[in-house]
């Protein structure tokens, strides 16, 4: 099974077979863009991507390596958030700040899977807060002048009833 | 329960509070905008009108209009939540559109259900379809009786699924919809031809349901069906109405038909027999087959068509006169049959089919009158 090697925005490299960089789109272009040998010590950079990230990427498209091409959104289909598989559970059980990096770096790598299911996670911890309850748990910060607020309030106030 | 949270919060809270000031880079607001709508994509209209109101960027957000793919108009819905939801949805796939519930019969005249008043309603829902009916591409309407709303229907022209259920008008402009695979017409009160019409002009159309409505003749529906429609796959026809055997032989050019449903009154016994066969053999992908109600059909006039439902998993024949004879050839003739159900209002005997549900345990027959 032929490897590539991945380096981190802090320097380490990683050796990862081929197909499983490959789920990544952007690396796939990448490799077909350079036009790179698949013999060849070539080292693919990833100035975007930390090393405890791009561990994590690793793990998830390892153990993600035989799935079917997640399918295409249907625009008609209602949107799930209650279909993530336990492994993927356990996995995202990480802290806000990784979450996030994770999800910048499936975005940036162009994972469809792994963003998918970082998405899905993040919806979750909205679903089912009261607006003060979201706002603390992801520490926003209100920036709206009092008649804009009173205009959000307005529009928006139906959603608080039960 | 949730003081007690409360109670037990303000000391951790505190910490957690502290060590995210630090990490405030990497909160959720340092997200690109194509992924907070990706995240906003997962969640239900009321989680966006609260994220609207946290601060101006998500409030940016949340007016994005792929956002609202899913809209759900109700008559009761307030002034406010109708005219942010309506300027949101630009692009809206799928709308809900609910009356009142009429308890009254739906074909009375009374006037109490136009008591109601629906004007500001009926305002913004046909502003709704003037801006973006034509990016619709399913559509329920409940309990309508507004002509207006409904000859506005019109502006959904891309529209592909039309549920209609308890609406009257004279629905004049539904024809000229073009682009329609499914109709689902229950219990509406239409003018004489519409529906007729409304087959006739959408030669796409894969499925058709209509029952309880009024002025649906149903024989004209079988004859332009299988002249203007031969892509349809299943037809449900629940009218209550005659239908002559002429009629139902039409349908023989429907090469795609996969399901069959007629609940009918029908005393024609006339070319039976040949209706049967040759129905069976112009429709050989059905699947389904239930007719319920036609007296006159037989062990004589089935079973010679029967032989050639090789497709056929579910029959469904209550309300005929068959008897085991046309069941025990059905069990052992069509090799994917996987239900039947033939017990009510048949002259059939719980014992025989409780015999032949032993012979054949793979097929589900019901037992129960």
């Amino acid at each position: 099974m032929s490897k590539i090697k991945l380096q981190s925005s802090d320097g380490e490299t990683f050796e990862v077979e081929i197909e499983i960089a490959k789920c990544s789109v952007t690396i796939k272009t990448m490799l077909e863009d350079l036009g790179m040998d698949e013999d060849e010590e070539e080292v693919v950079p990833l100035p975007n991507v930390n090393s405890a990230i791009l561990r994590k990427v690793i793990q998830w498209a390892t153990y993600h390596k035989d799935d079917p091409p997640p399918p295409e959104d249907d625009e008609n289909k209602e949107k799930r958030t209650d279909d993530i598989s336990s492994w993927d559970a356990d996995f995202l059980k990480v802290d806000q700040g990784t979450l996030f990096e994770l999800i910048l770096a499936a975005n940036y790598l162009d994972i469809k899977g792994l963003l998918d299911v970082t998405c899905k996670t993040v919806a979750n911890m909205i679903k089912g807060k009261a607006p003060e309850e979201i706002r603390k748990t992801f520490n926003i910060k209100n920036d709206f002048t009092a008649s804009e607020e009173e205009q959000v309030r307005k529009e928006n106030e139906w959603c608080e009833e039960k | 329960m949730d003081s007690t949270t409360i109670e037990e919060g303000p000391p951790r809270k505190k910490v957690k509070s502290l060590r995210e000031k630090g990490a405030d880079e990497e909160g959720l607001s340092t997200l690109p905008d194509d992924v907070l709508i990706k995240i906003f994509s997962y969640l239900d209209l009321k989680s966006i009108s609260k994220c609207a109101m946290l601060c101006s960027r998500f409030n940016n957000i949340s007016k994005y209009g792929t956002l609202y793919k899913k809209v759900h108009l109700k008559y009761n819905m307030n002034f406010h939540i109708l005219k942010s939801l309506i300027s949101k949805a630009t692009c809206p796939k799928i709308l809900v559109l609910e009356y009142m519930w009429y308890t009254q019969h739906p074909y009375s005249d009374s006037d109490d259900s136009e008591a109601q008043d629906y004007s500001e309603f009926n305002k913004y829902v046909k502003k709704f379809f003037k801006q973006s009916g034509d990016q619709l591409k399913i559509l329920k309407v409940e309990s309508c009786r507004c002509n207006d709303v409904l000859l506005s229907l019109s502006e959904c022209r891309n529209l592909e699924k039309l549920e209609l259920y308890r609406c009257k008008g004279t629905f004049a402009t539904l024809p000229s919809l073009g682009n329609l695979k499914s109709i689902h017409f229950l219990l509406c009160d239409f003018l004489l031809n519409t529906v007729v019409d409304v087959i006739k002009n959408n030669g796409n159309l894969r499925k058709i349901s209509l029952a309880d409505n009024t002025n649906v003749n149903v024989d004209q529906v079988c004859e332009t069906m299988s002249q203007h429609c031969l892509l349809v796959t299943s037809i449900y026809l629940s009218e209550r109405k005659k239908i002559k055997t002429k009629s139902l032989k039409t349908l023989k050019s429907l090469s795609n038909l996969r399901s069959l449903e007629l609940i009918c009154i029908s005393k024609s016994k006339f070319d039976l027999e040949d209706t049967l066969e040759q129905l069976a053999a112009g429709c050989p992908k059905l699947q389904k087959l239930a007719i319920y109600g036609w007296k006159e059909i037989n062990d004589d006039n089935f079973i010679p068509a029967l032989h050639m439902l090789t497709q056929l998993k579910e029959l469904d024949l209550k309300g005929t006169n068959i008897t085991i004879k046309s069941c025990r050839e059905a069990a052992l003739t069509l090799p994917k049959l996987k239900s039947m159900d033939v017990i009510k209002m048949n002259p059939i005997k719980k014992a025989e089919l409780a015999k032949l549900q032993k012979e054949f345990p793979k097929i589900d027959i019901a037992l129960d009158k």
